[in-house]
């Protein structure tokens, strides 16, 4: 799929990450053990001390100036390798949006920052009762005097703990004739008195979301991006971001082969059925990348990613799901023991299986959920537009 | 070669008012000891399940259903045993009732009267809990099993490991499965005399591996049945998981459905959008196709022929199977990020209705010994 110039820059990366990222590192992201932030955070500044810690941010900022077709082969790359992925929010959602509509205060201050690993960002846009429908959201924000003071709450706030800065959306204009249209970005320093992260704990024990109150924590008031009320187009512009790496093929690529290494173990590369589920599942993801290079033949030309992105997304999150269904069922009963001390000392990655299964299920959840996904490719199309 | 038959219980109750007295008293109990505050209190605690539950089961009978008068039971209906099973189930008991019966029903079937008279009047009032260690890491489900009995001067010598027992946690006595010469034997082993690896599984019910290292046993400990019974046994246990799970996809839909009719977004209900409501529809046929080809199994495992049985025990697991995870899985996807937190019971479903998936021999297996017997 890539040409003989696209392929040396792949090697390129992948020598890259060989040599700079720790093999334990790496191992753990293979075997699905969590990285911890530290870990995360040496390898964005081996990233960084190489400038491609923001490879798709243009020159001017400090990215890379490569085409969307090198980004891509890039982040794939960097996938397939175990590279831990360095979190989205400050580098692939928040630094785009604040080079489009930061003021040049904001880009000179928060850019760098971002780049560095200095601030590390979250994204406060779900609340208890806006999901879906996130343009329903109730956190208030008024001005007084230089500062806006925010009350609300905002929950599924990912990786909040390990964040210092939250860019959020907050309700400016009660009042406004549509909802979207009362909306507006802040970036909130964490640290703010009023400010209250409390975890939420899944199922499988982990902390990576949290609830995050307000009580009226002021927030100065040239932090608001752009202009008050135009929080809502920003915002689509965040969640727009990323899109030619949506369907995660490095990712599915890397637990296809741990699929394939745990069935072998398993004695199950000789019974035809599941041989036979493995190639469904191979040959799933071989159409997927077939889909995503004419997405990036198209990108080439010029023309940015439309619907199709979104099928990706839908088909590349079913994949993980189907894929990680596979690895538990590789293993059986044997994958029941779970928690601290319920590794079996010959295996010990059984005891993770359940965990990489568990975790998948929310990438049909977030992001816009896959029913979302398919309104818009059904509004897309124009279904229903004759009624 | 043992041919010994597990001694099948009536189908059907005699007396209809019995099931309902049945049911009732399971109700109160379960509602008295099974709130989701409860259980995850309980999972905290030292033993990491409901002991006060356990003792209101003894006390309920419920241990000692359909075991034989003779030695403490209640001679009542598998399908009154399934029944007990749904119900606890839905409320996703933390105690290992169901593989305890099994293990109970296989000691009253294989066992000798001396052992029957030894062990079943204790396990009927909850003093003994008996399992089945059965199945191994790499062997699959049924056979081969590489666990091996080789004869002892001082009666038996058990090596080779079980594993991902459920409820060998917690267990007193196991019923061993292992290879001999001469084919298949079963053993009664104190889980005092073995060593075991206790876990919790994801689902938070116990779970154990047992190493089996060149254990001697006694030669009275061999059960006088042997593969025909242990066949019999491993059938009901897949026959009773179904019920269980049945009980946690009633359980998941009456979940989804209450929070698709509350939670609101874009001015309405989730159950107001037609692709929901689909979604909806669907998991409940999968409800109505799971419930009776459950109760088709148990009522094999009652009555039919080994080769009748292991086809419809094959079948409900696949079908019952699939139930349980298209349930488990828009359970969690119709709830959004509510379906996979620690507090709230959506997450907890979808776990047990995956280890359910896998246990008791997964689809795979299920899919081959049916077309073995059907083409």
């Amino acid at each position: 799929m890539y040409t003989a110039r696209e392929q040396a820059f792949a090697e390129e990366v992948r020598a890259f990450v060989r040599s700079e990222c720790s093999e334990d590192v790496r191992r753990k992201v293979f075997e699905a053990v969590a990285v911890t932030a530290q870990e995360r955070l040496a390898w964005h500044k081996a990233l960084h001390a190489r400038g491609w810690a923001a490879p798709h941010w243009p020159a001017e900022h400090g990215g890379t100036g490569w085409s969307p077709v090198e980004t891509y082969i890039f982040s794939e790359t960097l996938a397939e390798e175990g590279a831990p992925d360095l979190g989205s929010f400050g580098l692939k959602m928040l630094g785009p949006t604040l080079m489009q509509y930061g003021t040049p205060e904001q880009k000179a201050y928060y850019l760098p920052r971002i780049l560095s690993g200095e601030d590390i960002w979250c994204q406060g846009f779900s609340e208890p009762g806006a999901g879906s429908d996130l343009a329903s959201l109730k956190t208030r924000a008024v001005l007084d005097g230089d500062h806006w003071v925010v009350n609300g709450q905002k929950m599924w706030t990912t990786m909040a703990h390990e964040s210092n800065m939250m860019f959020a959306l907050v309700r400016t204009d009660p009042d406004a004739p549509k909802p979207q249209m009362g909306i507006s970005m802040l970036l909130i320093d964490l640290k703010t008195p009023g400010v209250d992260i409390r975890p939420i704990i899944l199922l499988n024990g982990e902390r990576t979301t949290n609830e995050v109150f307000f009580d009226n924590v002021r927030v100065p008031a040239e932090n608001l991006v752009g202009e008050p009320h135009k929080g809502w187009t920003y915002s689509r512009v965040v969640l727009g971001n990323e899109r030619l790496s949506i369907a995660r093929i490095g990712l599915n690529r890397r637990q296809l082969a741990r699929l394939k290494r745990i069935a072998a173990q398993q004695g199950l590369t000789t019974s035809p059925l599941f041989r036979a589920r493995i190639a469904e599942a191979s040959i799933e993801l071989d159409a997927l990348e077939a889909m995503a290079t004419a997405m990036l033949d198209r990108a080439r030309a010029g023309v940015a990613p439309g619907i199709e992105a979104n099928m990706l997304k839908i088909k590349g999150s079913e994949l993980q799901q189907r894929l990680t269904r596979l690895l538990v069922e590789a293993a059986g009963r044997s994958a029941a023991p779970f928690g601290p001390g319920a590794a079996d000392p010959d295996r010990p990655w059984l005891a993770r299986l359940f965990k990489s299964h568990f975790d998948t299920r929310v990438v049909s959840i977030y992001g816009g959920s896959n029913e979302i996904q398919r309104n818009i490719i059904a509004k897309s199309l124009g279904f229903g537009a004759s009624r | 070669m043992s041919t010994t038959q597990m001694d099948p219980a009536p189908a059907q109750s005699d007396d209809a008012d019995i099931r309902a007295l049945l049911r009732n008293s399971l109700d109160t109990v379960l509602a008295r000891h099974y709130s989701f505050e409860q259980r995850r209190d309980a999972r905290e605690n030292e033993a990491r399940e409901s002991q006060a539950a356990w003792a209101a089961y003894a006390e309920l009978g419920l241990l000692a259903l359909t075991l034989p008068a003779g030695h403490g039971g209640l001679p009542v209906s598998l399908a009154d045993l399934a029944m007990v099973v749904e119900a606890m189930g839905g409320a996703m008991v933390l105690e290992p009732y169901a593989p305890a019966m099994v293990a109970a029903r296989l000691l009253s079937a294989a066992g000798s009267e001396d052992q029957q008279a030894a062990w079943l009047p204790a396990i009927c009032r909850g003093e003994v809990r008996v399992i089945l260690a059965h199945e191994e890491a790499n062997g699959g489900y049924a056979k081969p099993i590489a666990a091996s009995a080789t004869p002892d001067p001082h009666g038996w010598r058990l090596s080779g490991r079980k594993s991902a027992v459920a409820g060998g946690d917690t267990a007193d006595l196991f019923i061993v499965s292992a290879n001999t010469a001469n084919g298949v034997a079963l053993f009664l082993v104190p889980a005092a005399d073995l060593a075991i690896r206790p876990a919790r599984s994801f689902d938070w019910t116990g779970t154990a591996d047992l190493m089996l290292d060149d254990v001697i046993i006694p030669t009275s400990a061999r059960l006088t049945g042997g593969e025909a019974a242990l066949a019999a046994a491993l059938d009901e246990a897949a026959a009773l998981a179904c019920a269980d799970a049945v009980g946690a996809i009633r359980a998941a839909n009456a979940l989804t459905r209450a929070h698709t009719s509350t939670r609101r977004q874009f001015g309405r209900s989730l159950d107001a959008f037609q692709v929901l409501q689909h979604r909806l529809v669907d998991m409940t046929i999968a409800q109505e196709l799971a419930a009776p080809i459950t109760a088709a199994a148990i009522a094999a495992c009652a009555a039919a022929t080994p080769a009748e049985r292991a086809r419809a025990v094959s079948a409900a697991k696949v079908k019952v199977g699939e139930a349980a995870r298209y349930v488990g899985e828009q359970c969690v996807q119709l709830h959004g990020g509510m379906g996979l937190v620690q507090e709230y019971p959506a997450a907890h479903l979808f776990a047990r209705l995956s280890l359910f998936e896998l246990s008791h021999g997964g689809r795979d297996y299920h899919l081959e010994r049916y077309a073995e017997l059907v083409l």
